[in-house]
């Protein structure tokens, strides 16, 4: 059980680095429209 | 307060004390030159105690007259006296008392709603991945036997976990921790200061368990408690944010209609780009197809077609040619087109309907100003229980003592209360926007659900207010003249509804526009008249109009119809037969309405017969012709005297009084002219069958407020004692907080699907 001491700090560094992604996503808008661009490629432009 | 004393060096907001500029999100009053209306966005403005402490704090200022805040909307309304104050003055006090306003011109609303839905996203992603790292690590600690887990790995464990709280208390947590700061600092008891206070104790006493265990405050940590709790909140509020951005979504969208910039004919001709608040009356403006017209004005060059149905509930596209009328807000749907600008700013119609639902939006229903007394003394409730929870379990348990308080403080965090009335008003309000009907005041709602009497007028409510030709007679010894002609052109210049329903009627008929009319004149009251030349008529001189103006003789004593003659000299050309027609619906609409159990009555200004046969067609048991404005409103009163709910519905426009006296007036057609109709709700179009589901959506958005306040009272009333005999750990009450709030907004989103003339 021992790697458990590495494990833990790495998780809770893991989490930082995702919620750097997370913060991308959300600041350049991935959330904003989540129907449209499903839709989008079957629309004619 | 800040002090004024040297405005210049210290407000940022002097930018704002030009009349062009306040102009931007302010109208001035009708009678009143210096009183101004402007309403202003203030985006920290969550809770009935936030606006309360806005609407008090402004209200002291010498100038600011009217101070109405939305909590539900995020907007401010404020009636104010320009030569006793300055917009600089009550923005700088806005930022005093710690809720920055913003302007709310259509920019600005945008780009704000944006980013505060961009931040409250953020914020709920942080803590809601945090929360889970927690659980990761709280969750062996429940379920493994004592020994299982070597201490040293369990102290780690906390370690993480704190870790991961800090950025849910340091960050996520932040909206309500500030909250909670400036209203005390204010001295004021706040929405967010049972729950920021909830939210402290528990970290502290975890952080206390994690680094220095072994005292009274003992070793176990609520880092899963604290994290859920935070998530949930949020959770709330981010359901909040998307709710309002949809309930207001309304309006905001008929705001941002109107482009920012434009194409204008410049002097030599060529088009330039100007910025659409530049527009002056006279300009040229050239609109493409798909464009929305920016202004109201004429057709110049081109002809297209416009949907004009946010702003007349008209759904078919309208024909527009070459020097029609088209307005602001409307889109220009199939051709490019150059229109000439007629009426810009605040005097279009489009401009009048923004206001009108922009005023509706922060005007508080009756149920509403009661969630806003309750407040306060609730907050003190839920301390004094808090403390009393402490107090009651110290001396057997430290630890429990503080943790029931928590739970006390987390259980009854309000939100659900204050949010029951307003969310589910804007929501409705918001759908019946879309569908074509405009409520000036959300009191409309609640009068308008306990309707049991109806009240009609006739015309342009119940008929069409034009006219329509039924039967023409020509005289035989004339058929050779071009009947037509004369009829098409002599009424091309007159607005008079017969004109207008006699030109359209000579065009069908294949009449030409385009004779020379010699000294034409309209005579008030009779009818029209003019000089005609043509060739094989035995006088040129030409009437069009009444029996008596034309000198002709009456053909029949008919009352339902309205007679008009064509007049050549002594000779009689023609004589047409002119009827109301009964709008489509109407039949369908009254039905509805008797089967409903509603009281209908039919009071017109007509003659008796026209009034007693449409009642008959319709099947209306109750109607009285010749009633003039005042037999009207006594026989309202009457109505009101014997305890109906009297729904007046009518033109909106020539019966002021009765509108007034009736406990809720609609006005009927697209033909008002919004800024003065008095009526508490406006449909637009002309069908008339949106009022039975109308009456319907609003019964059932009363029932669902009542739902709302039944729900969060009774779920307050069962969690306090719950909390304080300690029964309820602190991610439960942070659990039954969340939910009991978001079943209040998840109710209200079930107004927002109203389906026209459905029951």
């Amino acid at each position: 059980m021992e790697i458990a001491f590495i494990l833990i700090p790495l998780a809770v560094m893991l989490v930082f680095v995702i919620l750097g992604g997370l913060w991308w996503a959300i600041q350049t808008g991935q959330f904003e429209d989540l129907e449209e661009e499903g839709s989008r490629i079957l629309e004619q432009d | 307060m800040l002090s004024l004393t040297h405005p210049e060096t210290q407000n940022p907001w002097l930018g704002l004390d030009i009349q062009s500029e306040w102009e931007r999100f302010s109208q001035r009053h009708q009678a009143e030159e210096a009183i101004w209306t402007s309403h202003v966005w203030v985006e920290k403005m969550h809770c009935a105690a936030c606006s309360g402490r806005i609407e008090q704090s402004l209200k002291q200022m010498p100038g600011v007259l009217g101070v109405y805040a939305s909590a539900a909307s995020k907007r401010v309304k404020i009636v104010w006296d320009a030569s006793r104050t300055h917009p600089s003055a009550w923005f700088q006090n806005f930022n005093a008392i710690g809720y920055p306003a913003l302007p709310v011109t259509e920019y600005h609303a945008l780009t704000d709603r944006t980013r505060e839905q961009r931040m409250m996203l953020w914020r709920l992603v942080v803590a809601v991945f945090c929360m889970m790292q927690v659980m990761m690590y709280a969750y062996p600690t429940y379920v493994s036997a004592s020994n299982d887990i070597t201490p040293e790995m369990i102290q780690l464990m906390k370690w993480a976990s704190w870790l991961l709280t800090l950025p849910v208390m340091l960050f996520s947590a932040t909206p309500f921790l500030s909250q909670a700061y400036l209203s005390l600092r204010q001295r004021q008891l706040g929405m967010d200061v049972p729950v920021a206070l909830g939210i402290v104790v528990a970290f502290v006493m975890s952080t206390l368990a994690t680094f220095a265990p072994g005292s009274w405050w003992g070793d176990v940590t609520y880092y899963d408690s604290l994290t859920m709790f935070v998530s949930f909140l949020l959770i709330g509020r981010w359901v909040d944010v998307k709710l309002r951005n949809r309930t207001a979504g309304a309006l905001e969208n008929m705001m941002r209609r109107i482009p920012n910039a434009v194409q204008k004919k410049s002097d030599d001709g060529q088009w330039v780009q100007i910025a659409a608040s530049n527009i002056n009356v006279g300009d040229i403006l050239l609109v493409l197809p798909g464009e929305v017209f920016a202004a109201d004005g004429d057709i110049m060059v081109g002809a297209t077609s416009a949907d004009e149905s946010m702003l007349t509930g008209e759904s078919e596209p309208v024909i527009k040619h070459q020097g029609d009328r088209v307005i602001a807000g409307s889109g220009n749907l199939t051709a490019m087109v150059e229109m000439r600008v007629e009426q810009v700013g605040a005097g279009t119609q489009y401009h009048a309907l923004v206001n009108l639902m922009a005023s509706a939006s922060t005007e508080k229903p009756g149920i509403a100003l009661l969630a806003d007394k309750l407040a306060q003394p609730f907050l003190w409730f839920v301390l004094l229980a808090a403390l009393f929870a402490v107090i009651f379990w110290w001396t057997t348990d430290p630890v429990k003592a503080v943790m029931a308080a928590v739970a006390v403080l987390v259980v009854t965090c309000p939100c659900a209360l204050s949010l029951a009335t307003p969310a589910a008003m804007l929501a409705s309000a918001g759908t019946f926007a879309k569908g074509g009907v405009l409520i000036r005041r959300l009191q409309a709602i609640q009068a308008m659900s306990e309707v049991d009497t109806i009240v009609f007028d006739k015309t342009g409510t119940l008929t069409d207010s034009l006219l329509h030709v039924q039967q023409a007679t020509l005289n035989t010894e004339a058929h050779h003249l071009p009947i037509y002609d004369v009829l098409a052109s002599l009424t091309q210049r007159s607005l008079h509804p017969v004109s207008k329903a006699l030109h359209q009627f000579a065009l069908t008929q294949g009449g030409q526009v385009g004779l020379v009319l010699n000294e034409f004149e309209e005579i008030v009251g009779g009818g029209l008249q003019a000089n005609i030349s043509i060739q094989a008529m035995p006088v040129s001189a030409v009437k069009l109009g009444n029996a008596a103006f034309c000198g002709a003789i009456e053909r029949s004593e008919d009352a339902l119809t309205r007679q008009v003659y064509l007049m050549s000299g002594q000779m009689q050309l023609a004589c047409f037969d002119l009827v109301e027609e009964m709008k489509a619906n109407t039949q369908l609409a009254i039905q509805q309405l008797i089967s409903q159990g509603l009281d209908i009555q039919l009071l017109s200004g007509d003659k008796i017969a026209p009034v007693l046969r449409l009642a008959s067609q319709l099947g209306i048991p109750v109607a009285l012709g010749l009633q003039k404005a005042e037999d009207k409103l006594q026989r309202v009163q009457t109505l009101q005297r014997q305890g109906h709910k009297v729904l007046m519905v009518g033109d909106g426009l020539n019966d002021g009084p009765v509108i007034a006296a009736a406990h809720i007036s609609i006005a009927m057609g697209s033909g008002v002219p919004l800024t003065q109709a008095q009526a508490d709700m406006v449909i637009l179009g002309n069908d008339l069958s949106v009022l039975v589901s109308l009456i319907a959506h609003c019964k059932k958005t009363i029932f669902i407020v009542k739902q709302n306040l039944v729900w969060a009272a009774v779920y307050n009333a069962a969690g306090v004692p719950l909390a304080i005999m300690g029964w309820l750990p602190a991610w439960l009450a942070g659990l039954g907080m969340a939910s009991s709030s978001l079943l209040v907004l998840v109710n209200a989103l079930r107004l927002t699907h109203w389906q026209k003339g459905q029951v």
